[in-house]
């Protein structure tokens, strides 16, 4: 048993046997919980991150997602729970033996010293000779593409630049988790389209952990191999980001991600792994997954369909999830449009159509068939609406 | 021309105006009453003095004297040497006991209490300089309080010559320089980004490491203004000179007067002004040079911060 278990509770460790099989993760979080005064930033969040994956937090502006990555980077104290670094409790180490660097949003890049100082700084501070830190820092250097700008001042680097200086310096130390706290949002747009790609690769090529904080959906949906939606200190769904985005957990998550219509309906006939609801706009029906437990008949869920698996019907030939709408408005944005509709409750209905112009063009006002199949319909139990 | 174009015209001319004022009212103040003395004092240095009454002839005369006089007779030069050595010392003194006082208001009171720990910092600056020295002068005397302390603890021979040494002058320097260099250090050290300090931290530098790789080089920009500004008050004050170092107290390098003591005593004792006014333009620009030194080293050592 390694020395560093010891600092764990002892009631913890009698509570989960060692399962020698099952790989150590990087890093496991058990019950995480932080408050600021009243507010509650984390309630007792649980997360595992396997050896060299790509985990994305995302969730709206005060989700709590940038405590959690304090926490995992020990710039912050949870009030409880436990971390685990590769198999380590890390709450009695010093940060910066915790094996975590994190990668700042602004960088963080000292002023006084230039890119090459930047980058052996975390060397500089233990005992290592001049010829090991300059290896390193030219490896590292080399890794991220910066090999040409060692003697350049920081001043005199571009964002895409300074960020790659930051992850080289935060790589010098040979970290086993590396953390990113929205390391795109000070790029422009093209750029941080480009920058994402190179993370990816860079990350599949150290084959270490990224926990990578972010608000940006597309963003986490292009890079993470899974990703953990967050909301109020809560983590409300973790899972791939197909898993994420074709079948949300929860009613927020539903909200959150991509683009979906939110339906509330009560089950009128349920038969294993298929009912049927009412709702305001009319009587639908859906597929319950296997595995997934059938609501009852007369309870209350909400019925999520995305808003690209909306079809207009011509011909009256489908009876079923077939609602007509009013046309209200539309949207052109670039490759796509979204149409906005009226349902016969009052509802919004939002439609995307791929192909600009296509077979929802109808004028504003107009009554338009839809329908949707069951499959593309996720069931979630109703919860109160805040 | 229509109106239309001839708005802007007008808005313009209104702010060259305000632009005028602004420039112009510092300037006529700061002609009338730091320049205007200064060239005066200046061609007051080239005069001279016959029968007790000023000429106005223009020569180097003073100047030469001053020269003939830096190792013989007046002894200018060490003088000189002592204020340089008193400067210097006493600048750094004041900095090492100022800057670990910032670096604890920073960080280790509470922000919202941070302006007012400085406020009361600062709050020896409103009692007169003065009063000050001469209560130092209690302090420090042969029988005074921290000498009858020493003999009440029980080093009865101990008695320590504080008083009328540079060490006393440099304690009364010191305690009028605290409370500005507080303010110039904690504004620097309270500038350097939080980030940096935990990116430092995070990248495996323990607190000490913090200190002298982050926070000392980023405010080294304050540390070089109240290092220099220290040096140029030391160089140009009397009192704590005259009334604690005793106008020619000891220092390691001798019991040798302070070169603003000699300029006070020759202004009140000798008839020759304009010689007096030759020697405070020595000083003047030995107080210049050490602005430039200061000036050069600030750029030299700029953070580029952007």
């Amino acid at each position: 048993m390694s020395a560093a278990l010891q600092f764990a509770p002892a009631e913890s460790v009698a509570a989960e046997p060692v399962d020698l099989a099952k790989p150590v993760p990087d890093l496991a979080l058990e019950g995480i919980r932080k408050q600021f005064g009243d507010h509650v930033a984390l309630h007792g969040l649980d997360l595992e991150v396997a050896r060299g994956e790509f985990v994305a937090v995302i969730g709206p502006s005060g989700c709590g997602k940038t405590t959690l990555l304090r926490i995992v980077a020990g710039l912050e104290t949870p009030d409880s729970g436990l971390i685990r670094v590769a198999g380590k409790y890390v709450a009695d180490q010093p940060v910066h033996k915790r094996g975590v660097r994190l990668v700042w949003q602004n960088y963080a890049l000292f002023p006084h010293l230039n890119v090459r100082k930047n980058i052996e700084f975390g060397l500089t501070l233990q005992k290592y000779d001049r010829k090991t830190v300059n290896a390193k820092v030219e490896q590292v250097a080399e890794l991220v593409d910066i090999s040409s700008m060692l003697s350049r001042q920081t001043t005199e680097l571009s964002g895409g630049q300074k960020q790659r200086v930051a992850i080289a310096r935060a790589l010098a130390t040979d970290p086993e988790i590396l953390l990113l706290d929205e390391p795109l949002s000070a790029l422009d747009a093209h750029l941080r389209i480009r920058v994402q790609g190179e993370l990816k690769r860079l990350q599949r090529r150290l084959g270490i952990s990224f926990v990578y904080v972010t608000h940006n959906q597309s963003e986490a949906f292009s890079m993470a191999d899974r990703i953990v939606v967050m909301n109020q200190g809560r983590a409300e769904q973790i899972g791939t980001p197909q898993e994420i985005f074709q079948s949300p957990k929860t009613r927020f998550v539903a909200q959150f991600v991509g683009m979906n219509n939110l339906i509330d309906a009560t089950v009128l006939t349920a038969q294993p792994g298929f009912i049927t609801a009412t709702s305001g706009c009319g009587q639908l029906s859906a597929r319950i997954p296997p595995g997934e437990p059938t609501p009852q008949p007369g309870a209350a869920i909400t019925l999520v369909v995305q808003a690209a698996k909306i079809r207009r019907v011509r011909a009256p030939d489908r009876q079923e999830n077939r609602i007509s709408a009013t046309l209200r408005d539309r949207e052109f944005v670039g490759s796509q449009v979204i149409y906005y509709l009226d349902a016969p409750d009052g509802s919004e209905i939002r439609v995307v159509v791929q192909e600009p112009f296509g077979n929802l063009e109808a004028p504003i006002g107009a009554a338009l068939d839809l329908y949707w199949d069951f499959d593309d319909l996720v069931v979630l139990p109703r919860e109160a609406t805040p | 021309m229509s109106s239309v174009v001839a708005r802007p015209e007008t808005k313009r001319r209104g702010a060259n105006l305000a632009k005028w004022i602004s420039i112009g009212v510092p300037s006529l103040f700061f002609g009338a009453f730091f320049l205007g003395p200064l060239i005066y004092l200046i061609l007051l240095g080239f005069w001279r003095v016959e029968n007790y009454r000023i000429v106005e002839s223009y020569s180097f005369d003073n100047y030469i004297d001053i020269a003939q006089n830096l190792f013989a007779g007046s002894n200018y030069g060490y003088a000189i040497a002592q204020t340089l050595y008193v400067a210097a010392t006493t600048a750094i003194a004041a900095v090492a006991l100022c800057y670990p006082m910032a670096l604890a208001i920073v960080f280790a009171v509470p922000q919202r209490y941070q302006r007012l720990v400085v406020l009361l910092a600062v709050a020896p600056f409103w009692t007169s300089y003065i009063l000050r020295v001469y209560a130092w002068q209690v302090l420090l005397a042969r029988k005074g309080v921290i000498n009858a302390a020493l003999s009440y603890v029980g080093f009865n021979e101990a008695s320590i010559e504080f008083l009328y040494t540079q060490t006393a002058t440099r304690i009364g320097l010191i305690h009028y320089l605290a409370p500005i260099l507080l303010v110039i250090l904690y504004v620097a050290i309270n500038n350097v980004d939080r980030t940096l300090i935990e990116a430092a931290r995070q990248i495996g530098a323990t607190r000490l490491q913090v200190l002298w790789r982050v926070i000392v080089p980023l405010s080294r920009t304050g540390i070089i203004l109240s290092l220099s500004f220290s040096a140029l008050v030391a160089c140009g004050d009397v009192l704590s000179g005259s009334i604690l170092g005793g106008g020619a107290g000891q220092s390691l390098i001798g019991k040798l007067p302070l070169f603003a003591d000699m300029i006070i005593r020759a202004y009140t004792s000798s008839t020759n002004l304009p010689n007096t006014a030759a020697l405070a333009i020595l000083l003047v620009v030995i107080m210049l040079l050490i602005l430039g030194v200061a000036y050069w080293l600030t750029e030299r050592f700029r953070i580029n911060v952007k």
